[in-house]
């Protein structure tokens, strides 16, 4: 196809192409910066939010977004939304924090990881999931790119734990994402706000969403941002207020939520949902429940989901006591994330802060904005002088010592990336070997904490009880992940740590999860042959434009028209989703500009043997005159 | 002195050659004051410490080396794992009083060094146990303002020590470790006081 870059540069590279996405609970977004700014990419029917919707089809085939949630009802328990909430959680975690619940776990799994039952045989992962939705906005990033993506920067809740980032970077891994960077939301949604208002102060950044809560204080000070400290609740959004009402219509028909089964828990769920966003505007809405209908007033609404949204109080009252101020005193405080259009959220934050919210930016959209400008500075056009973010350690990380006690080693609201070394001591005369146990929370017994990974340091050589010493590092990395080394120090032997994570995947699980993706993975196929023809299509496009304005005079009578119906049928095809439409359309259209880019290479050739300068030139064409590649 | 790694050049003590700019690794000299280009000494303001904080995370941050060579990204990783460091052990007091009595080889902290003082072992007991025992929120509160005005007094006599002299080391060194009691104590406190809210 390089025949008609005769005289088009291919488009200038600047960095590499990136994206940044927020992958939601109940919605993802993609963004990328064109032109210096931020924006949100849309679907074709120009809706910018994606549904974090999956639906396995009997047969292999995935559907996600819209699509998915429109075949919810069709077969229980296939379709997985939420799954957000499960990523790098156990399955005896999951079953007993959800009364009300339409999904189904499959049986027997009591790993470190939750399994979806989602057709007879297949049963699948949270981060695989996870991976199908960022597959989805993967290829819209692409598109709009013009190319394969070289990097993404993947929001995750400032309150995730390790366990939690790392499934993220396991999910991405599965869409073959390379992460550039996971990238709490708060501080993205900061990024982006600040950089539109320009102004410097102490921040609240309030993100409610679908199933997460996060709390942040930030201060800005020309151009830095720096979380000062972080809080929320990794398990409460708007999907519990969605379930506070669905449980209260159901227990009016004497349907108790634990035993509720799940095509039942998944209409009234999504009824309940329509109702609270309808709520948003008007004051009173009806919903049906299993054929009931009911009427639903914004203040019944109100109450109902006031003791969930009482749990805000307390990691409000403990971020602001971390910065010594009162709600009042910070400068402002931004909303975030779709729960946050509830007017009973706004009006109980303007409350617990002593003043009115800001939302002036769409609180859908700006995470996944922020995340677009971070992917910039990191992998696109590069770092800015005026622009960075400083981020903290959201839970302290220690390890486990005599009598079951915590051991801090990383301190929570610590800036990350860092690093923090402590000593232990051989107890017993003797002592080869030394077991670890990493865990992470702000709770003085490890039972209280999260455990993370356990591992043995082995081959420490014999010695008297506490003459062995052992150096144990925890390492915090940008993206809030943890890396654990030990030796020996006294006698300088190194030795070896195994490290088994206590919740996620191993890397093992992960890379036959990627083979077996290739096995179904003729959906991703097309739309990647379908990205790549959009791309071919739009550089034809543009060099021939060029060309036919830049050497309008080597146009024959008539072939100015012939080439622009040519345009115009491939314009049409390339906005349609077959790609070998578009395929044809481009081999028409280089039919149709076949001649005209004889006479513009002979032309071309004629300069060049006169001595002048030669246009650009990509590729040989017909007829015996070889022309060199530049 | 050592050489700039990339150019060769003497590079001075800064964290960018002065020849050839090039990022640079800290000496393992470096101390948390210099790493924040901070004076070494115990009165310094919050503010000033956060400011100072920042503009080091400005130059030495590995955001901005993501597009830069291995062995840069690799320094401005060590380097802002340095700057984290001194900010987070320098921008608390109790911290920055251990530092600098580290500096005169004194170690706070460690099982060796702990106090054998029965009376003031005795002391901070009986306060815990305060603590456990109170149940009303003006009781709690008082004991939080107790330990505060007391944190307040060990700040100023480790102030008078480190920087100007006065008094005695061993001292200074109970000081500190007061000061851990006490934050302990506020800590306890203030989880009560989050139950009963």
């Amino acid at each position: 196809m390089g025949l008609l870059q005769i005289g088009g540069a291919p488009a200038e590279k600047c960095g590499g192409r990136v994206a940044g996405i927020d992958l939601g609970t109940t919605y993802s977004l993609v963004g990328i910066v064109q032109d210096g700014s931020p924006k949100v990419l849309a679907d074709e029917a120009g809706r910018v939010t994606l549904p974090s919707v999956v639906w396995f089809g009997p047969g292999g085939e995935v559907e996600v977004g819209y699509e998915a949630r429109a075949r919810a009802a069709e077969r229980v328990g296939a379709t997985i939304a939420s799954a957000k909430r499960f990523m790098g959680r156990a399955q005896v975690e999951a079953q007993a924090a959800d009364e009300l619940t339409p999904f189904h776990f499959a049986a027997g799994a009591d790993g470190p990881v939750v399994y979806f039952q989602v057709s007879g045989e297949r049963r699948v992962t949270p981060m695989e999931v996870s991976a199908e939705v960022l597959k989805v906005l993967k290829a819209r990033a692409e598109v709009a790119l013009e190319g394969p993506l070289d990097g993404a920067v993947i929001t995750v809740p400032a309150y995730f734990d390790d366990a939690q980032r790392q499934a993220t970077k396991d999910a991405a891994r599965l869409a073959g994402l390379t992460v550039l960077r996971l990238l709490n939301e708060p501080t993205s949604a900061s990024l982006a706000y600040g950089l539109d208002k320009k102004r410097d102060g102490l921040f609240a950044v309030f993100d409610l969403g679908g199933g997460t809560f996060d709390i942040s204080i930030l201060k800005l000070d020309e151009g830095v941002f720096q979380v000062l400290t972080t809080g929320g609740d990794s398990r409460l959004g708007g999907d519990d207020f969605d379930r506070d009402v669905a449980q209260h219509f159901l227990r009016k028909q004497g349907v108790e939520p634990a035993t509720c089964p799940a095509d039942v828990a998944t209409r009234a769920l999504a009824e309940a949902r329509r109702a609270k966003e309808a709520l948003t505007d008007v004051d009173e809405t009806s919903l049906i429940i299993e054929g009931v209908q009911y009427t639903l007033t914004r203040a019944e609404f109100d109450a109902l989901i006031q003791p969930t949204l009482n749990r805000v109080r307390g990691p409000i009252r403990r971020v602001l006591k971390d910065v010594g101020v009162d709600g009042a005193e910070l400068d402002g405080v931004v909303l975030v994330g779709g729960s946050t259009r509830v007017p009973a959220v706004r009006s109980f934050v303007a409350e617990l802060f002593g003043q009115a919210p800001l939302a002036d930016l769409d609180p859908d959209q700006v995470v996944a904005l922020g995340a677009a400008v971070q992917a910039d500075l990191l992998g696109g056009s590069g770092a800015r002088d005026d622009v960075l973010l400083l981020d903290v350690l959201p839970l302290s990380l220690g390890v486990e010592t005599m009598g079951g006690v915590v051991e801090k080693i990383l301190h929570r609201n610590q800036t990350i990336p860092a690093t923090a070394r402590q000593e232990f001591t051989t107890y017993a005369d003797g002592q080869t070997g030394m077991d670890f146990h990493v865990v992470q929370g702000e709770r003085e017994m490890v039972a209280d904490c999260r455990s993370l990974a356990r591992f043995k340091l082995s081959g420490i050589p014999p010695m008297g009880a506490g003459m062995g010493r052992v150096e144990v590092t925890l390492s915090v990395d940008a993206d809030g992940i943890l890396e654990v080394s030990a030796k020996e120090t006294t006698t300088g032997v190194e030795a070896s740590v195994q490290v088994k994570p206590s919740y996620g995947l191993d890397d093992e699980t992960v890379e036959r999860m990627i083979l077996d993706s290739f096995a179904h993975a003729e959906d991703d196929v097309a739309s990647r042959v379908l990205a790549e023809a959009r791309v071919e299509a739009e550089r034809i496009l543009a060099a021939l434009r060029r060309a036919m304005i830049e050497d309008a005079a080597l146009l024959e009578p008539g072939e100015q028209e012939r080439l622009e119906a040519g345009i115009a049928a491939l314009e049409a095809a390339k906005s349609g989703t077959n790609h070998t439409r578009i395929n044809d359309a481009i081999q028409k259209l280089d039919e149709l500009s076949l001649e005209f880019a004889g006479r513009r290479m002979n032309r071309s050739i004629a300069a060049a043997l006169g001595g002048k300068s030669v246009d650009f030139v990509d590729a040989p064409t017909q007829g015996n005159t070889e022309v060199p590649r530049p | 002195m050592a050489d700039c790694w990339s150019c060769g050049a003497e590079r001075g003590v800064d964290f960018f050659c002065p020849t050839c700019g090039k990022i640079q690794a800290a000496s393992p000299k470096t101390t948390l004051f210099e790493a924040l280009g901070l004076p070494a000494r115990m009165r310094l303001e919050r503010g000033d410490v956060d400011k100072a904080f920042r503009e080091a995370s400005r130059n030495v941050h590995p955001d901005r080396f993501a597009q830069a060579a291995p062995m840069e990204r690799k320094l401005a990783l060590q380097l802002t794992e340095l700057v984290n460091q001194a900010h987070q052990t320098l921008r608390d007091p109790r911290r920055r009083a251990e530092y600098l009595l580290k500096a005169e080889g004194v170690e706070v902290g460690h099982d060796q060094a702990r106090t054998r003082d029965r009376a003031f072992l005795m002391e901070m007991l009986e306060l815990q146990e305060r603590v456990d025992e109170t149940s009303e929120v003006a009781g709690l509160e008082q004991m939080l303002k107790d330990a505060k005005a007391r944190t307040k007094h060990l700040l100023a006599g480790l102030e008078a020590y480190l920087d100007d002299g006065v008094g005695e080391q061993a001292v200074a060194a109970r000081a500190v470790e007061e000061l851990r009691y006490m934050e302990r104590l506020a800590e306890r406190i203030d989880a009560k006081l989050e139950e009963m809210y």
